[in-house]
């Protein structure tokens, strides 16, 4: 048994194994992951997808035997960094010595790797909160749009409170990435608030905590709807989706009103230079027909059908994301160390044997 | 490109051109003279496409690691200059080398070629010193592997030559030492495993995530268990040295599609440029 928890053979197996998977992984859309592509591939597949979801391969890394096979890598590097310690205990000669250290330092390392990429797992707590310009938030877990936790994590709340105050955003730069938020974190425990710009490169850290800006934003117009007696039927702000296309970020979305059976389709052209107010194209539609297709500002007011529509208002809004890795560090460590393990192999295999040879 | 780069670009595509024809003319008639200049060519590239890199470097701010034009130069670069080290240290095995390189590296000039060439300002994600890291690593791994994939070349089209084995043939080990090639694997490897990691702290600082299973991260990610398995299995079964070789070139097309072959079929957060 233990001849065959230490072999290589058995190392190459599920190393095979892993390789295999994961290149599965790579030409069957995972859902959670390229949930864009997972219809095209169900449409290409027809009823044969059912096999692949059957088999789990739409789902690879969450699989049960994706977990065993990696639960049997990191037995088998155990076993075999003890058949390695005992080796180095009774090799002679120093090169092959350094050459066995520098394999056992890497192998020590890539169980690390493992071990502490499940313990982060486990541990981990990753918010997302999607938030309007003003909106200020606790950490309450009603408040944020998205969240995971890890199965042994410590939910805790009332640790801070977060408000956006402004969303930066470069139009003039067509890259969805040049965006900046600037936010204060005002920490519940008498620590003094942090009022700074975040932004891809430069979360803001607190403790175990970062505040990263959330890659996506776009504009939140609010979106007024009264009827031929003056009532309001529909008041508030619209988080308006963005996309990127030809170049361009676009900002469009539409808002249903069933009762009505409308449907008000809303886009975003932003000022040049950002300052200034940026102008809604607004049609309305009900059952097919479209009544309106125009452009508005902020002062106008349009009527289609027997509704008056208006955009007095208008924010941004961004995603921010909030995560705690309290042991990701060692992950990275673990990554220095296998490299310096193999390294060290490699020097001790180009070494000319003459040299450090007891 | 400025004038000074597309002097840089096109001389150093001629000189690849010319050691390839060179040492093409050496190999079919048996001649060493032809291969002396090959080598002295493939210096030349070596010093121009140095030279060109500097002068995008003065020009945009930043090293030509940001587009995907700029990506295949430095590994270009990079495969030249490990040649280089071989050919200075191995005369034999870098003389051999000298094909095969010279093939590659004209063949990646002209598909850089078939790129936008445009130098492009550093997005706010690629602010980061660990892009320096990150590109150096990815692109000197993939010219370590291309080496390997080349000795192995080498090494199967000796082997078919010596087979029968014939009095004037060299026997293949004696020119590309499966040694050499498992130690070009394993340089590789580390290097391509810096890269991962590197691009891994990066993502955490830059987006809060270190692993999103994005399509370049998992395509690289293959790849290196590929050659850890590739490397696993010489050092262990002892497989035959044949097959050894002839994985090795299809790892190398994998680290080649993992670089830049991703891009034509996926969408993915790993924007050149």
């Amino acid at each position: 048994m233990w001849k065959f928890l230490t072999s290589l053979r058995l190392a190459i197996v599920l190393i095979g194994l892993i390789t295999i998977l994961l290149i599965l992984s790579a030409l069957i859309p995972q859902s959670g992951i390229a949930e864009d592509r997972i219809a095209d591939v169900r449409q290409l597949l027809g009823d044969s997808y059912v096999i692949v979801e059957w088999l789990g391969l739409d789902r690879i890394y969450f699989t049960p035997g994706f977990y065993v096979i990696l639960g049997l890598l990191a037995i088998n590097l155990t076993a075999g960094t003890i058949q390695r310690f005992r080796v180095i205990l009774t090799s002679e000669g120093t090169l092959w010595r350094v050459r066995r250290v520098g394999s056992l330092v890497f192998h020590m390392s890539l169980l690390l790797i493992i071990v502490s990429v499940i313990v982060n797992y486990l541990v981990k707590f990753e918010g997302v909160y999607a938030l309007s310009e003003g909106q200020e938030v606790s950490d309450a877990a009603d408040a944020y749009f998205r969240t995971f936790n890890g199965p042994l994590h410590k939910s805790e709340s009332g640790r801070f409170t977060l408000r956006l105050n402004e969303v930066i955003i470069d139009d003039d730069v067509a890259r969805a990435d040049a965006v900046a938020a600037r936010v204060t974190f005002m920490p519940s425990d008498g620590d003094p608030l942090v009022d700074r710009v975040i932004a891809t490169n430069h979360p803001l850290k607190y403790e175990s905590l970062e505040v990263h800006y959330g890659l996506v934003n776009g504009f939140s117009p609010e979106l007024l709807v009264l009827d031929s007696t003056g009532s309001r039927l529909f008041a508030g702000f619209v988080r308006l989706a963005t996309v990127s296309a030809e170049g361009r970020r676009r900002y469009a979305d539409f808002i249903e009103l069933p009762q009505q059976q409308l449907t008000v389709n809303l886009e975003v052209f932003p000022a040049k230079d950002g300052s200034e107010t940026p102008t809604f194209q607004m049609s309305v539609e009900r059952r097919g027909m479209v009544a309106l297709d125009t452009i508005v500002t902020t002062a106008d007011t349009v009527t289609a059908f027997e509704y008056r529509f208006a955009v007095p208002r208008w924010r941004r809004w961004c995603y921010l994301n909030v995560v705690e890795n309290p042991y990701l560090n060692v992950v990275f460590v673990g990554f220095w160390l296998a490299l310096t393990g193999m390294s060290v192999g490699l020097v001790s295999r180009v070494m000319p044997a003459g040299r450090g040879v007891r | 490109m400025n004038l000074i780069e597309q002097i840089c670009y096109w001389t150093a595509a001629l000189l690849s051109a010319a050691a390839f024809f060179t040492s093409l003319l050496g190999t079919v008639f048996k001649r060493v003279k032809p291969f002396r200049f090959a080598g002295s060519f493939l210096t030349g590239a070596l010093g121009v496409l140095t030279a060109f890199g500097v002068a995008r470097w003065v020009r945009v701010g930043h090293p030509p690691f940001v587009t995907l034009f700029e990506s295949m130069i430095t590994s270009i670069w990079f495969l030249l200059l490990l040649h280089q080290i071989i050919f200075r240290l191995r005369r034999e095995q870098g003389t051999v080398l000298l094909l095969p390189v010279s093939a590659v590296v004209f063949l990646l000039m002209g598909w850089a070629f078939s790129l936008p060439a445009e130098a492009t300002p550093l997005s706010a994600a690629l602010s980061n010193v660990w892009l320096f890291i990150h590109a150096s690593f990815a692109t000197s791994g993939a010219a370590s592997f291309l080496i390997a994939a080349s000795l192995s070349v080498i090494y199967l089209l000796g082997e078919k030559r010596s087979h029968p084995p014939q009095a004037n043939s060299a026997p293949p080990e004696t020119l590309a030492p499966l040694k050499t090639i498992l130690n070009f694997l394993i340089f590789g490897l580390i290097l391509w495993g810096v890269m991962i990691a590197s691009g891994s702290i990066w993502a955490h600082v830059a987006w809060g995530r270190y692993w999103a299973w994005d399509p370049i991260e998992l395509w690289s990610l293959i790849s290196w268990l590929v050659y850890a398995l590739l490397i696993h299995v010489r050092l262990t079964v002892k497989f035959s040295p044949r097959w050894f070789c002839r994985l090795n070139i299809i790892a190398v097309a994998i680290v080649l599609f993992a670089l830049w072959g991703v891009h034509y079929v996926y969408e993915t957060i790993h924007t050149y440029g």
